[in-house]
């Protein structure tokens, strides 16, 4: 295989990856909004993924998975609006920015926007090549960020 | 990666630094001395001035843009992208205080670096009453 | 591009077209002959129901055109599926639009002529800066107007290009918040114990 031919290939390898995790980001909140969390976080997360956020940090997928099921399901009541991710891959792993906007029903009854913020990612690719979260830092608008452990 | 996706980074990229306070950095990257920004704006130093003139760093801020439109002819893209602005009020409370249309053509250098040309926002206002005239037309490149 | 990407800019090309009122160009390009469109939940003054068929659908959103731009539709990442010549779309969106309760002379720049739904040539007058913020005026003039997921189904047609088969569209109930408020106490929408570690 020539040069160029290898580029092209590691060119459209990291398309692909870039790909798969813009769709692991999509799902995840699509899930999260349908409070389908067992999914997401079967699927998406590592046993030792870290979740850091204004009001703490969780580490591990079962202590995210604890602090998950607090959450009422009040059925679907928001929708979290992702603007195109901004990814690096390198080798087997990525890291992905992406500002969200989050949607929901007011009690007047109308649409409103009530946060926004940012996913900070890092993501790893797994043995059988699927990628998964290890670290997302969630800032969000108007929030102190997290004290640091 | 292929252009469609280095260029789709790029606006993503400067969305994200620009609702960051973070100017310096894309202007550095993805301007020229010959970018236009908008009507008021020719070259890095005007586009430097030009949002000197924005909010304050301590302002929260998201610059959303939706799914970019990107078409590629060669070392130049054009980019069709909405966009609206989300800010925090000192009451706590979220405002949308903007909705544009980003229209955008980039160029590749050799080195396979995108900058930006031009970019061309056109702000949704509220209509005129009463009207002015005739409705503008199109004029521009159209995806 | 890969099939997902050719997706994903269809998604894009169909939104931009539509809020630009290029009616013509979505229904010859875009969707298939047999495009069925149905909206459910639609907040909006005729927005629900179904249309079978490109030549309805687009009588519909013909009908509902105006000459002016008042509103946009954003996308969310969309989370897409493909399997052989068919593939399936779930995309979160948002429809922005000026609130109409506000003065027109309250704005700078009132008395300029109002944007066409497709204009390309309402450029910045020196009173408007690129701002962050994009302030013209002190008040905030735009407002959600809808929100929810659009179920797209696509089918690749003969010459490799895919087209849309049917959408979908949901939208989040209104009588959503009146479960969802009460659930979460103020002053805690940030805390991890209130189960917004997520949000």
């Amino acid at each position: 295989m020539s040069d160029t031919e290898r580029d092209i290939e590691r060119d459209g390898d990291t398309e692909r990856d870039i790909e798969q995790i813009r769709l692991l980001i999509a799902r995840l909140v699509q899930l999260y909004d349908l409070h389908r969390h067992d999914e997401w976080i079967a699927a998406y997360l590592t046993d030792d993924t870290v979740l850091t956020s204004p009001g703490g940090t969780l580490y591990g997928r079962e202590a995210i998975r604890a602090e998950i099921s607090k959450v009422p399901d009040n059925g679907w009541s928001g929708v979290h609006l992702l603007g195109e991710p901004a990814i690096t891959v390198t080798g087997s792993s990525a890291h992905a920015l992406t500002d969200v906007v989050n949607i929901k029903v007011t009690e007047a009854g109308t649409y409103a926007v009530t946060g926004f913020g940012r996913y900070d990612d890092r993501l790893v690719r797994a043995a059988d090549g699927t990628w998964r979260l290890t670290v997302r830092n969630r800032s969000i608008a108007g929030a102190a960020a997290p004290v640091a452990d | 990666m292929s252009d469609a996706q280095d260029v789709a980074t790029v606006l993503a990229r400067v969305a994200q630094a620009h609702g960051d306070h973070r100017d310096e950095e894309w202007i550095a990257q993805y301007t020229t001395e010959t970018t236009i920004w908008g009507a008021l704006a020719e070259g890095s130093r005007s586009v430097r001035a030009l949002l000197g003139l924005a909010s304050p760093a301590e302002s929260h801020a998201v610059h959303f843009q939706s799914i970019p439109v990107i078409e590629i002819d060669g070392p130049v893209a054009h980019a069709w992208t909405d966009s609206f602005t989300v800010s925090l009020d000192p009451a706590g409370g979220f405002a949308i205080t903007s909705v544009v249309r980003l229209e955008d053509e980039l160029v590749r250098d050799g080195a396979g670096r995108w900058t930006f040309a031009r970019r061309l926002p056109t702000p949704l206002l509220p209509p005129a009453s009463p009207p002015a005239g005739r409705p503008a037309k199109v004029t521009g490149r159209q995806p | 591009m890969t099939d997902i990407g050719d997706i994903r800019t269809l998604i894009a090309r169909f939104a931009y077209l539509r809020d630009r009122e290029r009616h013509d160009q979505w229904a010859d390009h875009l969707v298939a002959d047999d495009f069925t469109y149905r909206a459910v939940d639609d907040p909006l003054p005729g927005g629900g129901g179904s249309y079978q068929g490109r030549d309805e659908v687009l009588a519909h959103f013909r009908a509902a055109a105006s000459d002016h731009w008042r509103a946009t539709h954003f996308l969310s990442e969309p989370v897409i599926d493909v399997a052989g010549e068919r593939a399936h779309a779930a995309t979160d969106f948002a429809l922005l639009r000026l609130r109409d309760s506000l003065p027109a002379a309250a704005v700078p720049g009132a008395g300029a002529a109002a944007a066409h739904a497709d204009s390309a040539d309402h450029r910045y007058s020196a009173d408007h800066r690129y701002s962050a913020d994009h302030r013209y005026s002190a008040d905030h003039r735009y407002e959600v107007a809808a929100a929810g997921r659009y179920e797209d189904d696509f089918v690749r047609d003969a010459d490799g290009r895919w087209r849309f088969a049917a959408r979908l569209v949901t939208h989040l109930p209104l009588g959503a918040s009146r479960q969802a408020g009460a659930s979460q106490p103020a002053g805690t929408e940030h805390s991890l114990a209130a189960g917004s570690a997520h949000e």
